[in-house]
Order: structure tokens, then C-alpha cells, then sequence
């Protein structure tokens, strides 16, 4: 299950946050701030797929836009097609 | 005035410090709450919408909720739109404002707007408190069953959430599931299978229930699988119809099929056309590939289409693109398990994977491997592992060394392999060796009496090289200590049969560097008492080195470290004159503990070129000499590599690599005594076998016998027998024999030791028993005992009937 997704530019501001189940806002903050370093300082050449706490984590990068989706761990949950949904997503939100 | 919510976005963004944008927010705060005062009603959605967009921004909001309620009791679209939006973002469920907007929710569902309806569906899904779902449920079930495939999609993800929510109302929708699934609509579908899903992970009781679904789900599948099917084009994506959906169903089918042979033989025709007929250049074809392999394993599936998704999966692992590589090891790691044979086909690529540059790949990998690990290729994947160890970041170098450990305890092929492999990894990563895995080190040495001069030897000559790793000096400093006589004696050989000569003198000195430079500077007092404890050992041992002993000892006793100065003191103590005939009695080696004794040791001890056991050591034991005739416990595939097996004389010790490089790849696995009942005493005993309540087989004399039996899972009775002392003199030349009558077969194995010391019980025997009438008959045993006490030969014989029924 998806938990949150964020969009975050290179500069690590956030663009887009949306959480699926409750974090308090600083909570939010920590979360975003760790994650968001850790994204952001990965090369192209490693796999977009990131262990981050208790959840599995999947960003791809548009142009100068990082969207990062955090899904439940330990499930058998499909990281390919969440790596398609946000595909999917960028796709029908910019042009891309 | 108000301003339209792109000139506030305008004005924010035209900000250049963060005090000038808080400037411009909170004035328009202000704004913003003198006209929700004065109940303005035009611009409401307007400052509704720009407070949203400050909420974004991350400033408190919370004076606007009460707006949001009166936006949706508007009859407005726009402004009920702005209202549900503004609800659903500055509010959670938590909030008790929610609850007045029930009734508005109540109304919009049934209002003829379906994007209104939309809109209701969409708020109660998304933040729909406990109460409020229940108080909806009804609207929603009803909706479900509109005519709108708009409505019902919605409709259905609303259902999602109050079946999270509610208890027990989950038979209300099941009827409408049916419907959903029949839908020719794919958001209907899609949002039916996600009900479903939702519905199983809430009541799990249901499946048999919705198990006759499983062929529409099937043809549906069928459908967008096959080409030709008519709506293609619209839900195509990258080539693929739906993938979407396919992926939800392929996981709804691996729901059902778990455990479950017949919704499992209406699957395995799709899934197999799945598997063939998807692409997989792209990533959505891999994502598709992906979740079918999933299912695949998950299922009972037939071996045929087992191994179609293996096949698969070795595919991912050769792909270039690092995020299907990963995947792949993912999936692997789990169904190891299930098919050995033929992951061992791809072991190569997976430890190709373990030196890839992305560290979420080599994580992965390692896991992988280490499952992989059986006693066929044990030494070549400790070989990778340990090669590995040598690169690893220091956060990873601790798991690796345990796991390192752990498979080497259990699958090593012998002894000495054992121990030449710990003291590897104890040169590579002696910082990161837990004390777990020391202690069982040593334990594992002093259970192995043959190869002490050959372990002893071996860690000298590595401390020698370096002391800077933890975990060698610890446990070298120890085996020092216990078998530090071994070494000076000079019957020692080296591999190239040269004698080693180590005096003592050379062994203080290095114990003096040891206590000098320890390898961890803040746990040095630890290092210390270690050393403490093997000098006073070392009096006994090299009888030579007296003084310098006392010397050194001396050095401690004013120590700041309580613990390191109490043992210095003791140690000073037992020093003295009055102690002398007792000492070589206390400083005795260490005996054997327990855990070891317990199992039944049938691991082979391994070439011993370098060792050489003199048949007069204190301990000869006539019962374990076939274990040193190497010549007829090997066969001919090992005797040939008795020489090539011997590895760099420790003396060279120097590069590490090359001994490694010399496990030899030419070795091939020998067979070996399988390890075993022994092991599961650290993996804990398995459920199946039983204990019995202790048993008094023998006593006379001050000398006891104790049976401990033990009925193993497959049917075979393990009894520890165990001698106790009750006399004040040891008993020696101790032997112990059993005969059984001819129905039972039995096979003893050496007792622990030969010599009973005084008011002691430790000395244990091991014997084990295969009854073949399966209890019919009891287990009935005849004992011969034989010993020496007091210089007199004693021969004792007895009989043991009371074994517990059953056995």
C-alpha cells in the first residue's frame, strides 16, 4: 500500500507532499529531510529502489523533480509498477 | 479586498527572504479571518482556496475549517468543490469538526450531480471517521449498484475504507462484488479488485467464498492478454493493455491460489500465457513479469511453470538495468527455499552481484548468498564471503562476520576447516566479531583436543603478524593460555616438517605486547583480564617463566579497573610458596563445557598433517584413536589432497590471500559425516524429540551412573550418560561399555574424558540406540565399567532395565 508521496526538486525543497496514513508535521518534516538526502545523493547508475526505516522506497527523476513514493515493506508489493505509477503519473501531470 | 489566489501565489513567490514571505502570509491571514468574520459569502471559496495554498506552505490554518463545512452546505458546485477539497486537507479523522458534516455528505449522495456524488464518495473515502462510515455505510452500498460506472467506482474505493473502518459490516457488500467483477468497465474492475483485496486482508474466512470468482478474473486477464481485444486502445500502455489492472488481478489470483490446488489448476493456464506472451524490454512488461513470478511462487503451483518463473527471474538478474536486478535478488531471497537445485544454476551471477557498485544490490546479494549456502559448495561461497568481508563498509562488516560465522558452524565440512575458517575471519574483521562467536571458538578448540597444538600454533604466528584485530588477540590470548604448552614443548611440526621452535620466553614477550598495545584502547582493561588469566595459566604451563610472570602480574595490581585488579591479586596469591602443590590442580585445562558434550560429535577432525598428537598426552583417549589413523578414515579423493590441502605454514602467515587462494578449487566437496543432531544445540532442540526424566542406571562404589535419554523425531533414542565422582580421589583409565540385546542397535561415542576427578559429574558418554521392534520390546542395556582408583584396577558390571515405555 502506498503510504506518501512527495515531489521534491533538486534543491530539496518539497513540492508536493501527500500522506496516506497520519504523521505528525514534525514527523513529516524528519521524514522528508532524511529521505530526501538520501535521494537526492544517489548516482544515476544505482537503482531507484531504497530501504528508508520501516518502509521500501521508490523516486524516479524528471528533468530537475524527484517523485518518491514510500510503500509498505515486507509485502509482496510490486516495485516495478510503482516505478509505472509514476510514470504514469508524471506523465499525464507535465510534459513529458 | 480580497486577491485572487494567483496573485497571492504571484506575491509568495516574488518574496526574497522567508521573513518577507511570513510578512506576506500572516497580512493575508489577517485578511483572510476578518472576512470569514464578517461572513462573507462571495469571495468564501476564494480564501478558502488561498488558505489551503498557505497550508501548503506549511503555517497553521485551523481558523478555517468551519468555512470548509459552510462551503460544502453551499448548493454551488464550485464552492462545494473548494469545501471538500479544503476538508479533506486541513482536516484528518481525528477531528471532531468531522462529524457535522455527515449529513451534508448524506445529502450530496444523493444528490443527481454525479460529480457531486463524486465528490461526497470521494471525502468519506478518503478521511471518513469510524462513526461517520457507519452512519454511510448504507448510502454507500447502494450506490454501488447505480448505473453510473462513474458512481460505482467511486462508490466501490469508498467501501474500501469502511470495511477498514467498521467492524463486521463486511457481509453488506459481498453480495455487490460479484457485479462489480462482471464489469466490462476497467475503473470498475479495478476498484472491485481492490475491494476484494480488501475484503480478504479484513476476513480472511471469506476466501472460500470468493473463490468461484477466480475464472471471471481469469478471462478477464485472458482478455486483455490476448490481442484483438476491442478497447485496447484506450487502456494501452508502453504496448501493454491495462497493466494496471493485470498487476491487481495477477495479485487478487495469488490471493486465492495460496494453498488452494483447485483455484491453482484454473490459474496455471493464464499465468503461463502471462509469462510467455509479455514483453519484457520495457519497464511495464517487467512489472507484469515481475508480479506473475510472485504468484507463481506463491501458489501450488506445478513444477513446469515453477520453473518458468525461475527461468524469468535468472533473466532479471542478467538485465542490465540495476532496478530489475535488484527485484530479482528480492525474489529470489524468498524462494530460495522452494527450489534448491536450481538456484544453484545461477549462484555465479549472484555472487557476481556481491561486487556490484550500488550497495542496495550487494545488501540484497548478500542475503541471497547466504541462504544459498549448503555443504556442497560451502568452501567456495566462504571463499566469496570472505573475500568480500575485505571490501565490506565497516555498518555491513559485523552482519557479514556473524553470518560468516553461523554458516560456517553449521555446514563446515570438519574441524580443522572450522577453525582455520574462524581464525580467517578473525584476521579480517576481529573488530566486529561479537563475543558470542569467540566464546564458541573456544569452545569449539577445546573440544577438539587433537588440533590444540595446531590451533595454538596458527594463532601465535597470526598474533605475531599483527595485534590490532580484537577478536584473534582475545581468543588467541585465551588458547595461549590453555594450550600454551603445546606450543613450547617442541614436538610441534610445522607443515614443511620442520620443528617449531618457540620458546617460552617468546610467548611472554608477545603477551607483554598484547598488554602494551591493545587492539582497542577503550576496552583495554577487558584485553588485560584476558591476558591476567593466561599468564597464571602459563605458570603451570611454561614453569620457566616464573618471575617474569610474577613481574608482569604486578603490573595490574594497583589497576583502576576493579575487576582487572582483583584478578591480578588473586593471581599474585596463588603465586606464593603455599599454593605450589595444588596449583598444576587448578590450573588444569579448562574441561569441556557441557553444550558441546551434549550432542553426538561426528565431525570428522580433518587432515592433521600439522598435527601431530603424541599418543602420551594426558589425555590419551583409546576410544578415539580410529580418528587419528587418518590413512583409513579418509578416502582416496582426500588423501590426495592431504598435501595439497596444507595450508601456507602459519609461520608465513603473513598474506592472507594466498590462503584463501589455496582452499583449494580442485577440492572437490568430500562426503562427509553429516553434522548433525550436534548443531541444533544452537539452533535449539527440535519439537519433535522428547525428553525423559533422568534415570540411575549404576551406583557403587562412589561411582554413579546417569542416564539422560532422549527420544529423537525419527524414532532413535539418544541417551547421555553421565559419570559422577562421589569419591575424594579421581578416578582414572576410565572406560565404559554397554551391550544390548539383539532387537536394539547401538552406537556409543567416546566418552568426554578419561579421568573422573573428585566430587565431579562432568565426564559424559553418548550413546544412541535404534529400537526395532518401535517399543514393543523396552530398551534393556548391560554395562561394563571399568577404572583405576587409588592405583587399583576396578571392574564393575551392571544392568539397565527402567527405561520410560516407548522408548
Amino acid at each position: 500500500m502506498i503510504k506518501f508521496i512527495l515531489m521534491v526538486n533538486k534543491q530539496g525543497q518539497t513540492r508536493l507532499a501527500q500522506y496516506y496514513e497520519f504523521l505528525s508535521v514534525r514527523e513529516r518534516v524528519t521524514l522528508e529531510g532524511e529521505l530526501i538526502r538520501k535521494c537526492l545523493s544517489r548516482s544515476e547508475s544505482q537503482c531507484s529502489f531504497v530501504e528508508y526505516r520501516d518502509y521500501r522506497v521508490v523516486y524516479r527523476r524528471y528533468a530537475s523533480l524527484y517523485f518518491i513514493v514510500g510503500i509498505d515493506n515486507d509485502e509482496d508489493c510490486n516495485e516495478l509498477a510503482i516505478l509505472e505509477f509514476i510514470h504514469t503519473l508524471a506523465s499525464y501531470s507535465g510534459r513529458i | 479586498m480580497s486577491i485572487k489566489l494567483r496573485e497571492l501565489i504571484r506575491s509568495i513567490r516574488a518574496c526574497k527572504t522567508a521573513a518577507e514571505e511570513r510578512a506576506v502570509v500572516a497580512r493575508e491571514c489577517a485578511l483572510i479571518r476578518t472576512a470569514f468574520k464578517e461572513d462573507d459569502n462571495q469571495f468564501r471559496h476564494r480564501n478558502v482556496a488561498k488558505l489551503l495554498f498557505i497550508h501548503m506552505m506549511g503555517y497553521p490554518t485551523h481558523f478555517g475549517q468551519m468555512e470548509c463545512l459552510k462551503l460544502i452546505a453551499s448548493s454551488k458546485f464550485p464552492e462545494k468543490r473548494v469545501g471538500y477539497l479544503g476538508l479533506t486537507q486541513l482536516l484528518d479523522e481525528n477531528t471532531e469538526v468531522l462529524m457535522l458534516v455527515t449529513n451534508s455528505i448524506k445529502n450530496d449522495m444523493s444528490n443527481d450531480n454525479q460529480y457531486v456524488n463524486g465528490l461526497a464518495l470521494c471525502a468519506l473515502g478518503n478521511i471518513g471517521s469510524n462513526e461517520m462510515c457507519r452512519a454511510l455505510a448504507r448510502e454507500v452500498e447502494n450506490m454501488m449498484a447505480s448505473p453510473n460506472p462513474y458512481i460505482r467506482k467511486k462508490a466501490a474505493l469508498c467501501a474500501m475504507r469502511i470495511v477498514r473502518k467498521v467492524d463486521e459490516i463486511e457481509d453488506k457488500f459481498n453480495s455487490k462484488i460479484g457485479n462489480l467483477l462482471e464489469d466490462r468497465n476497467h475503473g470498475v474492475l479495478l476498484a472491485g479488485c481492490s475491494l476484494l483485496t480488501a475484503l480478504l486482508e479484513v476476513n480472511p474466512s471469506y476466501m472460500k467464498e470468493f473463490r468461484r470468482y477466480v475464472p471471471s478474473l481469469v478471462r478477464a486477464l485472458r482478455n486483455m492478454v490476448t490481442s484483438g481485444y476491442t478497447n485496447a486502445a484506450e487502456y494501452d500502455i508502453a504496448g501493454i493493455t491495462d497493466p494496471f489492472l493485470q498487476a491487481k488481478i495477477l495479485r487478487l489470483l495469488r490471493l486465492f491460489g495460496e494453498r488452494s490446488a483447485d483455484a491453482t489448476d484454473e490459474m496455471n493456464d493464464i499465468l503461463a500465457q502471462v509469462a510467455t506472451n509479455t514483453e519484457g524490454t520495457k519497464n511495464t512488461g517487467n512489472a507484469i513479469l515481475y508480479e506473475c513470478v510472485l504468484t507463481i511462487m506463491s501458489i501450488e503451483a506445478e513444477s513446469g511453470l515453477r520453473v518458468l518463473g525461475i527461468n524469468i527471474l535468472g533473466r532479471f538478474l542478467l538485465s542490465r538495468d540495476n532496478n530489475i536486478r535488484y527485484v530479482a535478488l528480492a525474489t529470489l531471497q524468498r524462494v530460495v527455499n522452494v527450489d534448491q537445485q536450481v538456484m544453484q544454476r545461477h549462484r555465479n551471477t549472484i555472487i557476481d552481484c556481491l561486487k556490484d557498485a550500488d550497495i542496495s544490490i550487494r545488501k540484497r546479494a548478500l542475503d541471497v548468498t547466504y541462504s544459498l549456502v549448503d555443504e556442497a559448495n560451502i568452501k567456495s561461497m566462504t571463499k566469496e564471503l570472505l573475500n568480500y568481508l575485505l571490501v565490506a563498509e565497516p555498518d555491513f562488516k559485523e552482519e557479514l562476520c556473524s553470518k560468516i560465522c553461523m554458516a560456517v558452524e553449521k555446514f563446515s565440512p570438519n574441524r580443522r576447516w572450522q577453525i582455520d575458517t574462524l581464525i580467517k575471519v578473525m584476521c579480517l574483521g576481529g573488530n566486529f566479531v561479537k563475543e558470542q562467536q569467540r566464546e564458541k571458538f573456544c569452545r569449539v578448540v577445546a573440544a577438539t583436543p587433537e588440533l590444540h597444538s595446531y590451533t595454538v600454533i596458527k594463532l601465535y604466528f597470526n598474533m605475531k603478524e599483527s595485534l590490532s584485530q580484537e577478536a584473534l588477540v582475545h581468543v588467541g590470548v585465551w588458547c595461549l593460555g590453555e594450550f600454551g604448552d603445546h606450543l613450547v614443548s617442541g614436538k610441534a611440526v610445522g607443515p614443511d616438517s620442520q620443528p617449531i621452535h618457540v620458546t617460552p620466553g617468546d610467548v611472554l614477550d608477545l603477551l607483554y605486547d598484547v598488554v602494551r598495545k591493545p587492539p582497542t584502547g577503550e576496552k583495554a582493561p577487558a584485553t588485560h583480564c584476558l591476558v591476567t588469566a593466561a599468564l597464571i595459566k602459563l605458570v603451570t604451563r611454561c614453569p620457566s617463566e616464573f618471575e617474569k610472570i610474577r613481574k608482569l602480574l604486578r603490573r595490574f595490581d594497583c589497576s583502576l579497573h576493579v575487576d582487572l585488579q582483583q584478578r591480578s591479586c588473586e593471581f599474585l596469591e596463588l603465586l606464593g610458596s603455599d599454593w605450589d602443590s595444588h596449583r598444576a590442580g587448578i590450573l588444569d585445562r579448562m574441561p569441556v563445557p557441557e553444550k558441546e558434550i551434549g550432542g553426538a560429535e561426528t565431525r570428522v577432525v580433518g587432515d592433521a598433517s600439522i598435527d601431530e598428537v603424541p599418543t602420551n598426552t594426558s589425555k590419551g583417549k583409546p576410544g578415539k584413536s580410529d580418528l587419528l589413523d587418518l590413512n583409513d578414515l579418509l578416502d582416496a579423493p582426500r588423501e590426495q589432497q592431504a598435501p595439497a590441502n596444507q595450508a601456507p605454514p602459519p609461520s608465513s602467515g603473513g598474506d592472507l590471500l594466498d590462503l584463501l587462494d589455496a582452499a583449494p578449487a580442485a577440492n572437490p566437496p568430500a562426503p562427509q559425516a553429516t553434522p548433525e543432531g550436534f548443531l541444533d544445540i544452537f539452533s535449539g532442540t527440535p519439537a519433535a524429540s522428547q525428553e525423559a526424566p533422568p534415570m540411575v542406571a549404576f551406583e557403587k562404589n562412589g561411582l554413579k551412573v546417569t542416564f539422560f535419554p532422549r527420544k529423537e523425531a525419527d524414532g532413535s533414542v539418544t541417551v547421555l550418560a553421565r559419570f559422577a565422582n562421589t569419591l575424594s580421589v579421581p578416578m582414572t583409565n576410565f572406560v565404559f561399555e554397554a551391550a544390548v540385546p539383539k532387537y536394539v542397535t547401538l552406537s556409543i561415542q567416546p566418552a568426554t574424558g578419561q579421568v573422573l576427578p573428585p566430587q565431579t559429574d562432568l565426564v559424559t558418554q553418548t550413546m544412541s540406540c535404534v529400537n526395532s521392534t518401535n517399543g514393543e520390546k523396552g530398551l534393556l542395556m548391560k554395562l561394563r565399567i571399568g577404572y583405576v582408583c587409588n592405583g587399583a584396577p576396578v571392574q564393575e558390571m551392571g544392568q539397565v532395565g527402567g527405561f520410560p515405555p516407548g522408548f
